[in-house]
Protein backbone atom coordinates (compact mmCIF):
# COMPACT_ATOMS: atom_id res chain seq x y z
CA UNK A 1 0.00 0.00 0.00
CA UNK A 2 1.40 3.43 -0.91
CA UNK A 3 1.67 6.43 1.43
CA UNK A 4 -1.32 8.23 -0.04
CA UNK A 5 -3.59 5.22 0.46
CA UNK A 6 -2.31 4.83 4.02
CA UNK A 7 -2.97 8.50 4.70
CA UNK A 8 -6.54 8.21 3.43
CA UNK A 9 -7.24 5.01 5.31
CA UNK A 10 -5.83 6.26 8.62
CA UNK A 11 -7.88 9.43 8.27
CA UNK A 12 -11.06 7.49 7.45
CA UNK A 13 -10.47 5.06 10.31
CA UNK A 14 -9.92 7.87 12.84
CA UNK A 15 -13.02 9.67 11.60
CA UNK A 16 -15.15 6.54 11.90
CA UNK A 17 -13.92 5.78 15.43
CA UNK A 18 -14.61 9.39 16.38
CA UNK A 19 -18.21 9.15 15.20
CA UNK A 20 -18.94 5.64 16.39
CA UNK A 21 -21.16 4.72 19.31
CA UNK A 22 -20.99 1.28 20.83
CA UNK A 23 -21.83 -0.68 23.92
CA UNK A 24 -19.14 -0.68 26.58
CA UNK A 25 -19.92 -2.14 30.02
CA UNK A 26 -23.57 -2.52 28.92
CA UNK A 27 -23.89 1.20 28.25
CA UNK A 28 -24.16 2.90 24.90
CA UNK A 29 -21.07 5.05 24.75
CA UNK A 30 -19.67 7.45 22.20
CA UNK A 31 -16.16 6.18 21.57
CA UNK A 32 -14.69 9.67 21.51
CA UNK A 33 -15.74 10.04 25.16
CA UNK A 34 -13.51 7.15 26.13
CA UNK A 35 -9.83 7.83 26.83
CA UNK A 36 -8.70 4.58 25.24
CA UNK A 37 -10.41 5.40 21.96
CA UNK A 38 -9.07 8.94 22.11
CA UNK A 39 -5.61 7.40 22.00
CA UNK A 40 -6.50 5.49 18.85
CA UNK A 41 -8.07 8.56 17.22
CA UNK A 42 -5.11 10.89 17.95
CA UNK A 43 -2.61 8.30 16.82
CA UNK A 44 -4.39 7.50 13.54
CA UNK A 45 -4.88 11.17 12.69
CA UNK A 46 -1.18 11.78 13.24
CA UNK A 47 -0.21 8.88 10.97
CA UNK A 48 -2.67 10.10 8.35
CA UNK A 49 -0.66 13.35 8.25
CA UNK A 50 2.66 11.52 8.43
CA UNK A 51 1.90 9.41 5.37
CA UNK A 52 0.34 12.35 3.53
CA UNK A 53 3.62 14.28 3.85
CA UNK A 54 5.65 11.25 2.77
CA UNK A 55 3.35 10.80 -0.24
CA UNK A 56 4.33 14.26 -1.41
CA UNK A 57 8.05 14.01 -0.73
CA UNK A 58 9.97 11.26 -2.54
CA UNK A 59 13.22 12.02 -0.75
CA UNK A 60 11.68 11.53 2.71
CA UNK A 61 9.62 8.57 1.56
CA UNK A 62 12.79 6.71 0.60
CA UNK A 63 14.13 6.99 4.16
CA UNK A 64 13.30 4.77 7.10
CA UNK A 65 13.85 4.71 10.86
CA UNK A 66 12.49 6.38 13.97
CA UNK A 67 14.40 9.62 13.22
CA UNK A 68 12.12 10.21 10.26
CA UNK A 69 9.49 11.84 12.49
CA UNK A 70 11.98 14.52 13.50
CA UNK A 71 13.22 14.97 9.91
CA UNK A 72 9.63 15.35 8.79
CA UNK A 73 9.04 18.01 11.43
CA UNK A 74 12.02 20.00 10.14
CA UNK A 75 10.68 19.66 6.59
CA UNK A 76 7.16 20.80 7.52
CA UNK A 77 8.71 23.85 9.16
CA UNK A 78 10.22 24.89 5.82
CA UNK A 79 6.87 24.83 3.99
CA UNK A 80 6.04 28.31 5.30
CA UNK A 81 2.46 27.22 5.94
CA UNK A 82 1.61 28.05 9.57
CA UNK A 83 -1.66 26.09 9.64
CA UNK A 84 0.03 22.99 8.28
CA UNK A 85 2.81 23.35 10.83
CA UNK A 86 0.37 23.98 13.69
CA UNK A 87 -1.74 20.94 12.83
CA UNK A 88 1.31 18.71 12.52
CA UNK A 89 2.77 19.83 15.87
CA UNK A 90 -0.61 19.43 17.55
CA UNK A 91 -1.09 15.89 16.32
CA UNK A 92 2.53 14.97 17.02
CA UNK A 93 2.10 15.98 20.68
CA UNK A 94 -1.24 14.20 20.98
CA UNK A 95 0.19 11.04 19.38
CA UNK A 96 3.05 11.04 21.90
CA UNK A 97 0.54 11.39 24.73
CA UNK A 98 -1.51 8.57 23.22
CA UNK A 99 1.42 6.17 23.02
CA UNK A 100 3.49 7.06 26.06
CA UNK A 101 1.48 8.79 28.79
CA UNK A 102 -0.66 7.22 31.47
CA UNK A 103 -4.28 8.07 32.06
CA UNK A 104 -5.12 11.73 31.80
CA UNK A 105 -8.75 12.87 31.65
CA UNK A 106 -7.76 16.22 30.10
CA UNK A 107 -7.53 14.38 26.78
CA UNK A 108 -11.31 14.25 26.78
CA UNK A 109 -11.39 18.04 26.55
CA UNK A 110 -9.69 18.11 23.14
CA UNK A 111 -12.12 19.12 20.42
CA UNK A 112 -12.05 16.22 17.96
CA UNK A 113 -14.21 17.95 15.37
CA UNK A 114 -11.60 20.69 15.04
CA UNK A 115 -8.84 18.12 14.66
CA UNK A 116 -10.85 16.23 12.08
CA UNK A 117 -11.35 19.43 10.06
CA UNK A 118 -7.65 20.34 10.42
CA UNK A 119 -6.45 16.95 9.22
CA UNK A 120 -9.03 16.54 6.46
CA UNK A 121 -8.13 19.92 4.97
CA UNK A 122 -4.56 18.64 4.58
CA UNK A 123 -5.50 15.14 3.39
CA UNK A 124 -7.60 16.47 0.53
CA UNK A 125 -4.83 18.74 -0.78
CA UNK A 126 -3.35 17.80 -4.12
CA UNK A 127 0.01 19.39 -3.34
CA UNK A 128 2.00 20.13 -0.23
CA UNK A 129 4.86 22.57 -0.39
CA UNK B 1 56.65 18.65 81.01
CA UNK B 2 56.39 22.41 80.79
CA UNK B 3 57.99 22.41 77.32
CA UNK B 4 55.54 19.70 76.13
CA UNK B 5 52.56 21.77 77.34
CA UNK B 6 53.93 24.78 75.52
CA UNK B 7 54.19 22.75 72.26
CA UNK B 8 50.57 21.54 72.61
CA UNK B 9 49.40 25.09 73.24
CA UNK B 10 51.15 26.25 70.05
CA UNK B 11 49.52 23.42 68.05
CA UNK B 12 46.03 24.33 69.29
CA UNK B 13 46.63 28.01 68.64
CA UNK B 14 47.88 27.47 65.08
CA UNK B 15 44.93 25.17 64.29
CA UNK B 16 42.52 27.81 65.57
CA UNK B 17 44.18 30.51 63.47
CA UNK B 18 43.98 28.36 60.31
CA UNK B 19 40.31 27.51 60.92
CA UNK B 20 39.40 31.14 61.58
CA UNK B 21 41.20 32.23 58.43
CA UNK B 22 39.37 29.57 56.42
CA UNK B 23 35.98 30.65 57.76
CA UNK B 24 36.63 34.31 57.01
CA UNK B 25 38.01 33.65 53.54
CA UNK B 26 35.91 35.03 50.64
CA UNK B 27 36.27 31.64 48.97
CA UNK B 28 34.37 30.12 51.85
CA UNK B 29 31.54 32.68 51.44
CA UNK B 30 30.97 31.72 47.77
CA UNK B 31 31.51 28.03 48.33
CA UNK B 32 27.98 27.23 47.09
CA UNK B 33 28.58 29.03 43.77
CA UNK B 34 30.15 26.91 41.02
CA UNK B 35 33.85 27.71 40.74
CA UNK B 36 33.70 28.90 37.14
CA UNK B 37 31.01 31.45 38.12
CA UNK B 38 32.88 32.79 41.09
CA UNK B 39 34.64 36.11 40.73
CA UNK B 40 37.22 34.78 43.19
CA UNK B 41 37.93 31.67 41.16
CA UNK B 42 40.98 32.89 39.32
CA UNK B 43 42.80 35.88 40.61
CA UNK B 44 44.20 37.95 37.76
CA UNK B 45 47.59 39.53 37.83
CA UNK B 46 47.63 43.19 38.91
CA UNK B 47 47.84 44.55 35.35
CA UNK B 48 45.23 42.25 33.78
CA UNK B 49 41.84 43.67 32.74
CA UNK B 50 38.96 41.63 34.07
CA UNK B 51 35.46 41.87 32.69
CA UNK B 52 33.12 41.19 35.57
CA UNK B 53 30.00 41.43 33.43
CA UNK B 54 29.72 37.65 33.39
CA UNK B 55 28.86 37.77 37.06
CA UNK B 56 25.17 38.45 37.14
CA UNK B 57 24.19 41.07 39.66
CA UNK B 58 20.88 39.42 40.35
CA UNK B 59 20.77 36.49 42.72
CA UNK B 60 18.15 34.89 40.43
CA UNK B 61 20.63 32.66 38.61
CA UNK B 62 21.89 31.24 41.89
CA UNK B 63 18.47 30.64 43.33
CA UNK B 64 16.70 27.32 43.37
CA UNK B 65 14.15 28.57 40.83
CA UNK B 66 16.56 28.12 37.91
CA UNK B 67 16.13 24.35 38.19
CA UNK B 68 12.47 24.39 39.12
CA UNK B 69 11.13 23.36 35.71
CA UNK B 70 7.42 23.21 36.68
CA UNK B 71 7.67 26.71 38.17
CA UNK B 72 9.48 28.04 35.08
CA UNK B 73 6.82 26.49 32.83
CA UNK B 74 4.10 28.20 34.84
CA UNK B 75 5.96 31.48 34.43
CA UNK B 76 6.17 30.98 30.64
CA UNK B 77 2.46 30.12 30.52
CA UNK B 78 1.75 33.22 32.53
CA UNK B 79 3.72 35.33 30.03
CA UNK B 80 1.78 33.81 27.13
CA UNK B 81 -1.45 34.38 29.04
CA UNK B 82 -0.60 38.07 29.49
CA UNK B 83 0.02 38.40 25.77
CA UNK B 84 -3.27 36.65 24.96
CA UNK B 85 -5.05 38.97 27.35
CA UNK B 86 -3.51 42.06 25.73
CA UNK B 87 -4.45 40.93 22.19
CA UNK B 88 -7.71 39.02 22.58
CA UNK B 89 -8.91 40.40 25.93
CA UNK B 90 -9.42 36.99 27.38
CA UNK B 91 -7.60 34.68 29.75
CA UNK B 92 -6.53 31.05 29.89
CA UNK B 93 -8.94 29.01 32.01
CA UNK B 94 -7.46 25.56 31.35
CA UNK B 95 -4.22 24.25 29.90
CA UNK B 96 -2.71 20.90 29.04
CA UNK B 97 0.74 19.75 27.93
CA UNK B 98 0.12 16.26 26.54
CA UNK B 99 3.74 15.47 25.66
CA UNK B 100 5.15 17.06 28.83
CA UNK B 101 8.65 15.76 29.49
CA UNK B 102 8.78 13.68 26.31
CA UNK B 103 9.79 16.30 23.76
CA UNK B 104 12.41 19.03 23.86
CA UNK B 105 9.68 21.60 23.18
CA UNK B 106 6.00 20.86 23.42
CA UNK B 107 2.65 22.17 22.30
CA UNK B 108 0.64 24.05 24.90
CA UNK B 109 -3.06 23.30 24.64
CA UNK B 110 -5.26 25.98 26.15
CA UNK B 111 -8.89 26.85 26.69
CA UNK B 112 -9.73 30.52 27.01
CA UNK B 113 -12.58 32.18 28.82
CA UNK B 114 -14.92 32.99 25.91
CA UNK B 115 -13.49 30.48 23.45
CA UNK B 116 -16.69 29.68 21.51
CA UNK B 117 -17.38 33.35 21.01
CA UNK B 118 -13.85 34.01 19.73
CA UNK B 119 -13.96 30.99 17.43
CA UNK B 120 -17.19 32.11 15.81
CA UNK B 121 -15.94 35.70 15.50
CA UNK B 122 -12.82 34.79 13.49
CA UNK B 123 -11.96 32.58 10.51
CA UNK B 124 -9.43 30.56 12.47
CA UNK B 125 -8.94 31.65 16.06
CA UNK B 126 -6.44 28.86 16.74
CA UNK B 127 -4.22 30.01 13.88
CA UNK B 128 -4.58 33.65 14.97
CA UNK B 129 -3.38 32.63 18.41
CA UNK B 130 -0.27 31.00 16.98
CA UNK B 131 0.54 33.84 14.58
CA UNK B 132 0.15 36.45 17.30
CA UNK B 133 2.28 34.49 19.76
CA UNK B 134 4.86 33.28 17.24
CA UNK B 135 7.60 35.61 18.46
CA UNK B 136 7.01 34.66 22.09
CA UNK B 137 7.03 30.98 21.17
CA UNK B 138 10.28 31.34 19.22
CA UNK B 139 11.99 32.69 22.31
CA UNK B 140 10.23 30.28 24.67
CA UNK B 141 12.26 27.55 26.36
CA UNK B 142 9.44 25.05 26.70
CA UNK B 143 6.75 25.58 24.07
CA UNK B 144 6.99 25.71 20.30
CA UNK B 145 3.27 25.72 19.55
CA UNK B 146 -0.04 26.78 21.01
CA UNK B 147 -3.35 25.11 20.21
CA UNK B 148 -6.89 25.01 21.49
CA UNK B 149 -8.41 22.28 23.59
Amino acid sequence: MDHLSLANQFNTFAFEVKDKCTSINSEITTLQDNEFFRRIIFSRYYYALYHKFLAHNDELASKTGPGLHEVLLQKVQTYNDPKLYQTFIKLRNLRIWADYKDNDPTALSVNLNTINTNVYSIIKRTTIN
Amino acid sequence: MKESQNTDYKKVLSTAVVMTAALLSPNHVVASVPEEQSIFYSKPSYDQYVNYEFVQQSTYSYSGIQNDIPMLKQMEISKLSDKINSIFHTKIVEHWIPADGLLEKTCLFIKVNNQEELISATDDFELDLYLNLKEELNSNNFFNMIALL
